[in-house]
């Protein structure tokens, strides 16, 4: 069901002058909702660059989209339906406590920055994790610890590497790596914090992530990204020769157990006295 | 004092000749059947020998019978525990190779066969896939020392003698052979109504009959493995176990069961024995070595009036109890004790006893020739062809004592009618031989003319069925009862 807020705030946009509003931290917003996936000059890196997107798109879709970008995607938006399509199906979270004002001081922002000599924003510090933090990161991943929000672990989808169980699942994408992909452990946090694909949107909608439980699986994946790969086999030959392990074992099991089950008497009987019947 | 009857059964082997009249008979009236060609409820076997199935009285293969002999009673084959783990496969279950794949000819082809330069033949066929094959082996195979270095060799009693007894035995001219009629024992404890999960064996309360319920089997097969004597088989075709069932359509009409009516040599007695309930599990439990004599403590004297009044009150019929006084079997198994029962370490107290055999086991020859002085034919036992250690694996549980004093007593017999008939014994001598042997010239004479003058009547003394009551049992006792007000209707069951 679409709602009818987006639409009023256009109209409203559209009635208004088109200059920056002051008195907004535009720099400080940007750093605190976007720069977890947007870079201004730094490269699109699972979200777009946004430099220079001020002068390609008007205001007017813009805020509309910022404010609501599921609603604008699903109304067929085509302009919309062409970012859905460039970033496999990832849709921007809806930005939270954000109000018109304040994207309009963002977007002011981001078109200063977007002069031709304008230096790339600097990402904020790196997050510093402690043991702690991987190690119950590595706990909630593996399920060992619940989930506040009762959602299921990434192991149920996700594989991850070193801490996967023998079940580790392959529905999504693996993990190793994916603080590279996504902005280092800022932009991870991000996207926990808000998932925009359509399949953990779902899912997590219900059950969102707390914030420490966000913190805690940002620090254990960075740390796997981090740590030394495996040079161990292939996931499926290592699956095999486990397979293959445990049916040797099963079967030395049942050898074992019924060892003095009951076997032919009579061949036998014949054969050792040398008999031809 | 727990008392109840049991039909009970004696073979003589001293008396057997080996003629297998008694497996056909069974074969003809009971196991003739598509699924059954395999079973031979009734059997002879050569001994020494494997019989059958092969080396069935080895339960370190086929875990029969029960085991401990201080403490607690429990089945070799199974038990509650191992019932979920065998649940798929009981891994102690003889297979057809075991028994032996029946087979018939093909008769049809001395018929249509082709005109040629050979005469035609009738190649065997399997009755269960119905193609030829090369016949390997039959239930008694090993008939008469047939193929003794395989099977007779092989005999597991033969673990009781030295190697030198065993080269004796088997020596040319000096082999030596008897018989050993087997059904089903209508055990007193019977490991397979133990071991059935589905409860489909019971022992019939007037006559201790063990039967399957052909509507409650299940077809675990769990009785098969647990019979030490094997003596239950598994029907392929109709997916239910048998046994040998005493011919109780013919008991209950006061016949006696088929292979005993058809016994040649006449070595088969039957009659009623009452025993004591309610020390069944102590006698089960008894050191090995009196196992047979605790089995025959059980056994007790319905000339006793305490035993017949308590006989009474549990149900036992008068005509049964008056039976059990005219009972050959109580004569030869209590009274005399010459009936010993079959590996009694099975410990399911068996309730067929033998007359351990005799003859040719105690004549000596020279130079060929028998002896036939009475020192040479009935000679000392422990000069026996076939060693008592042999026999005491068989009928005493490794214990020589039961099977000497029954040898004694039947040497004594031999004995004593020598001197009355041929004359060439004193009368002194054999009646010194008689009171070794635990006996009188008036029960030398009663064992005579119960071995070899007994007519019809007295080796078979079936009691009267009491069919009434039985059709009491089946009937509603509502369907007779009339009067009172309104309708009588069932109880209604469920929601």
């Amino acid at each position: 069901m679409k709602r009818p807020t987006p639409y009023l705030v256009a109209v409203a946009m559209l009635l208004l002058p088109a200059a920056p509003t002051s008195g907004q931290d535009g720099r400080a917003l940007f750093d605190q909702h976007c720069a977890a996936c947007h870079t201004i000059g730094g490269g699109a890196n699972g979200a777009p660059d946004l430099k220079g997107v001020t002068a390609q798109r008007d205001r007017e879709w813009l805020l509309k989209f910022i404010l609501n970008p599921e609603a604008v995607t699903r109304s067929g938006d085509p302009r919309a339906a062409e970012l859905l399509r460039m970033y496999d199906g990832a849709l921007m979270p809806a930005p939270e406590g954000l109000d018109r004002a304040s994207i309009l001081a963002i977007l002011d922002y981001i078109a200063s920055r977007s002069g031709a000599d304008a230096a790339p924003a600097a990402a904020g510090p790196p997050p510093t994790f402690t043991p702690e933090d991987i190690a119950r990161g590595r706990a909630l991943y593996r399920g060992d610890l619940r989930l506040a929000g009762h959602g299921p672990s990434c192991l149920s989808c996700h594989a991850a590497g070193a801490a996967d169980l023998l079940g580790a699942g392959s529905f999504g994408p693996a993990l190793a790596g994916v603080t590279t992909r996504l902005n280092g452990a800022n932009g991870l946090s991000a996207w926990l914090a808000s998932p925009p694909t359509p399949v953990m949107r779902s899912v997590y909608r219900r059950a969102p992530l707390a914030a420490d439980e966000v913190r805690a699986l940002a620090a254990f994946l960075d740390a796997e990204a981090t740590a030394a790969p495996q040079s161990g086999l292939p996931r499926a030959a290592a699956f095999a020769g486990l397979a293959l392990a445990a049916t040797v074992a099963g079967f030395l099991a049942i050898g074992i157990i019924w060892r003095d089950r009951f076997r032919a008497v009579r061949r036998p009987l014949v054969s050792m006295s040398g008999g031809s019947r | 004092m727990d008392v109840r009857s049991q039909l009970a059964s004696v073979f003589h082997l001293d008396k057997c000749l080996g003629c297998h009249t008694c497996s056909v008979a069974c074969k003809n009236l009971w196991t003739d059947r598509t699924g059954a060609e395999y079973m031979w409820w009734n059997n002879v076997e050569t001994k020494p020998g494997t019989g059958f199935p092969t080396l069935w009285e080895d339960q370190q293969r086929y875990r029969g019978g029960w085991e401990g002999g201080n403490g607690r009673l429990r089945l070799k084959s199974t038990s509650r525990r191992r019932i979920l783990t065998n649940i798929f496969h009981h891994p102690h279950m003889p297979t057809l190779d075991e028994y032996y794949e029946p087979w018939t000819y093909d008769y049809a082809h001395l018929f249509t066969a082709k005109r040629g330069p050979d005469q035609p033949v009738a190649r065997p066929v399997s009755r269960i896939t119905g193609k030829p094959i090369d016949v390997e082996s039959g239930p008694n195979w090993d008939d008469d020392l047939g193929g003794s270095p395989v099977y007779a060799g092989q005999d597991p009693n033969l673990a009781a003698l030295t190697a030198r007894e065993r080269a004796e035995l088997f020596a040319i001219e000096r082999m030596v052979f008897f018989y050993l009629p087997r059904n089903c024992n209508h055990c007193l404890n019977p490991a397979c109504v133990a071991a059935c999960p589905s409860g489909a064996l019971y022992k019939r309360g007037e006559d201790g009959i063990v039967l399957i319920d052909q509507q409650r089997c299940r077809a675990w097969r769990a009785c098969v493995a647990a019979c030490p004597y094997k003596k239950a088989f598994y029907n392929w075709h109709s997916g239910k176990s048998e046994k040998c069932i005493y011919c109780f359509p013919r008991v209950e009409n006061g016949q006696a069961p088929a292979c005993f009516h058809a016994c040649v040599g006449r070595i088969r007695y039957t009659g009623v024995l009452l025993y004591d309930a309610a020390r069944i599990e102590a006698a089960a439990r008894a050191p090995d070595g009196g196992l047979a004599e605790a089995h025959r403590s059980l056994i007790l004297d319905p000339s006793d009036p305490a035993v017949a009044e308590a006989a009474s009150r549990n149900g036992v019929a008068d005509s049964t109890i008056d039976a059990a006084r005219r009972s050959p079997v109580y004569r030869f198994v209590k009274e005399w004790r010459m009936a010993l029962p079959l590996h009694a370490e099975f410990r399911t107290l068996p309730m067929v006893f033998y007359v351990p055999p005799m003859l040719p086991v105690l004549s000596t020859s020279h130079d060929g020739l028998v002896d036939q002085t009475p020192s040479g034919l009935f000679s000392a036992i422990d000069q026996a062809r076939v060693p008592v250690k042999y026999l005491a694996r068989l009928f005493g549980a490794g214990d020589d004592r039961p099977v000497r004093y029954a040898l004694a007593k039947q040497k004594a017999v031999r004995w004593y009618r020598r001197a009355r008939v041929v004359g060439d014994v004193d009368d002194a001598v054999a009646e010194c031989v008689l009171t070794e042997a635990d006996s009188s010239s008036e029960e030398a004479e009663a064992i005579y003319r119960l071995t070899a003058l007994c007519t019809f009547e007295e080796r078979f003394v079936v009691p009267p069925a009491h069919r009434e009551e039985a059709a009491e049992l089946a009937r509603d006792p509502l369907d007779q009862k009339g009067g009172g007000f309104g309708f009588m209707a069932p109880p209604r069951r469920g929601l």
